[in-house]
């Protein structure tokens, strides 16, 4: 042959990147210890370049990677998914209340709100989980009526409440706009906000739907623009992103189905609901829009399921290996789907292009009585690298960057 | 079929099927571009190979030329280098020099298939070896200081263990 002079050294670092793209993460740290030029380029590494898939870090839908804290470089994707994939995490329990509560969380790249009982509190995140000690804002409800749900877009935040109220929040100015009274019969257990617009959803245990619209006249007030009345309790309810669909779950009870895809517009033409008459998915405890035609459901019958909205077949569908009810969920776009379940404050990871689930993470650190660990996980966040769950009486913070600590593997459990 | 005649940096030229010459994106863009005649006898230059690999290349698409067109890269799927048929991995049973200008040479012909398979080569061998193995049979220099290798070596260490 007469190629003596050609070494992988003269290699671009382009096509050095498409060979170390088929290499996993122990090769690429062997490798970095070879050469400087080798350890500069995995260093700082594209993700783009990246052709290991990773789950939880892979950072690849915009509605996710506004969410992380960190934007992670390929090698730490690679590091980090690896401890998602087997358990190896530090767990903090972040806030304790000694009165049981049904909190509610929700996350973006900077805060974390809260809620429990009456009380809604906004904390920014560090690397700690977050700043429990000095809380951006906390807000009382001015009839002391507890939270359920709350929802909320750049300027609102939104909350419904047990006696029906529903309470709205200027983010600028972190004051109350306004708190009106038994707007439901019932408690108000789900509520949802456009993020661009004036469009407020509420459903509540009176099997009521209410429309509202946000107006400023002279003083901002929610104005009822429809109310359908459907035959069971509404447990959840969710705009799809363009606004022009609420899909509903209900406890489906008297009905044979319980889960509604409505039209915003035209609020009493019910467009499609889903699942068989036969088998009926019975108490839908949440669910998340994908896209304009895709839905994923989940709720006591511990099942976790992807609707096609068009056909009203369901395309997918994950079992929890205990058999436990499924009360909330949060997703990534992309591969990843993490469910709080019913019982003992347990997680699960799946992986949406695989049937059986990755991996299980137990609330541990939680203070409180030792019947604590049977609680259920009422609302959950995750980003690339932290877990925030929410049980009846912790707020804890799984934090999954750690370089040592104890591998907890639960994914043999089937 | 017509025939077409590429010729290598060191002058000299293969006669191959049209159609064959064409998995090479490079080509088939020059082809089109110049909008050259199937009837012409024209030779089209190909200054970066030099004929021991040329010949490889012809070799390989002409074993691949009823392959179906290599699918685009996907994000969901995950890569694999163990998928390398049996006929590719006697074929790149060849020197490391000569490898790495097969890789040179798909990469500047543009022959997507060719280069995942020997790139996926090289990852193989890189695969499994500590870092002085990897150095060895790659004849890397390590150009590491020795506090700057101590460093590295600290950093990396911890992924060691399961």
């Amino acid at each position: 042959m007469v190629s003596p002079h050609c070494f992988l050294k003269d290699l671009s670092t382009e096509l050095l990147l498409n060979i170390f793209g088929y290499l996993d993460f122990l090769d690429l740290c062997r490798l970095k210890q070879t050469c400087t030029r080798f350890n500069d380029i995995i260093n700082s590494w594209d993700h783009t370049l990246l052709k290991v898939t990773t789950i939880v870090t892979n950072q690849m839908n915009p509605k996710f990677s506004t969410k992380c804290m960190h934007g992670l470089s390929a090698l730490e994707k690679m590091r980090i998914d690896k401890n998602w994939t087997i358990g190896r995490y530090s767990e903090k329990s972040l806030l304790y209340s000694k009165k049981k509560i049904m909190p509610w969380i929700h996350m973006n790249d900077q805060f974390l709100w809260f809620s429990r009982g009456n009380e809604i509190l906004c904390f920014e995140r560090n690397y700690n989980g977050i700043n429990i000690h000095k809380p951006s804002f906390s807000l009382k409800t001015e009839r002391n009526e507890d939270i359920v749900n709350f929802q909320l877009n750049s300027n609102f935040l939104v909350c419904g409440l047990r006696e029906g109220g529903i309470w709205l929040i200027d983010l600028c100015e972190k004051s109350t706009l306004f708190e009106v009274e038994k707007c439901h019969n019932s408690d108000v257990t789900s509520i949802d906000m456009s993020q661009r617009g004036n469009l407020i959803v509420s459903g509540s245990k009176d099997s009521i739907l209410k429309i509202w619209k946000l107006e400023e006249d002279p003083k901002w007030n929610a104005v009822e623009s429809h109310c359908q009345i459907l035959q069971d309790l509404i447990w959840k309810v969710s705009l799809s992103e363009d606004t022009s669909m609420i899909a509903v779950g209900t406890s489906g009870k008297t009905n044979s189905s319980s889960i509604f895809i409505h039209d915003v517009e035209r609020p009493a033409h019910q467009i499609i609901h889903l699942g068989s008459t036969k088998h009926p998915d019975k108490g839908i405890c949440d669910l998340r829009w994908d896209g304009e035609q895709t839905l994923w459901s989940c709720g006591y019958n511990s099942f976790l399921k992807r609707w096609d909205i068009r056909t009203g077949n369901c395309e997918q569908c994950f079992t929890d290996p205990h058999g436990s009810g499924l009360y909330c969920m949060d997703y990534d776009y992309h591969n990843t789907i993490m469910v709080g379940t019913q019982m003992h404050g347990r997680v699960i990871l799946w992986d949406i292009r695989q049937t059986k689930f990755v991996q299980m993470y137990f609330m541990e650190s939680c203070k409180g009585n030792r019947y604590q660990r049977s609680s259920p996980i009422y609302s959950l966040a995750f980003d690339a690298e932290y877990l925030f769950t929410a049980t009846d009486q912790n707020l804890n913070v799984l934090d999954f960057s750690v370089y040592t600590g104890a591998v907890k593997d639960y994914s043999f459990c089937a | 079929m017509p025939n077409i005649k590429l010729q290598s940096s060191d002058g000299e030229t293969f006669e191959v099927d049209v159609e064959i010459a064409k998995c090479s994106v490079t080509i088939k863009t020059m082809l089109e571009d110049l909008g050259m005649d199937d009837e012409e006898e024209e030779v089209v230059p190909l200054p970066n190979v030099n004929s021991a690999i040329l010949r490889k290349v012809i070799q390989w698409a002409t074993y691949h030329k009823d392959d179906p067109p290599p699918p685009e890269d996907d994000d969901n799927k995950e890569k694999r280098t163990d998928d390398i048929s049996s006929w590719d991995a006697d074929f790149l049973k060849v020197d490391q020099g000569t490898l790495f200008e097969l890789i040179l040479a798909a990469n500047y012909l543009d022959i997507k298939g060719l280069l995942d398979v020997t790139c996926k080569t090289v990852a193989n061998m890189i695969k499994g070896k500590a870092p002085e193995e990897i150095r060895k049979t790659f004849n890397i220099k390590n150009d590491f200081t020795a506090s700057e290798e101590e460093q590295v070596r600290k950093e990396n260490e911890w992924c060691e263990e399961k």
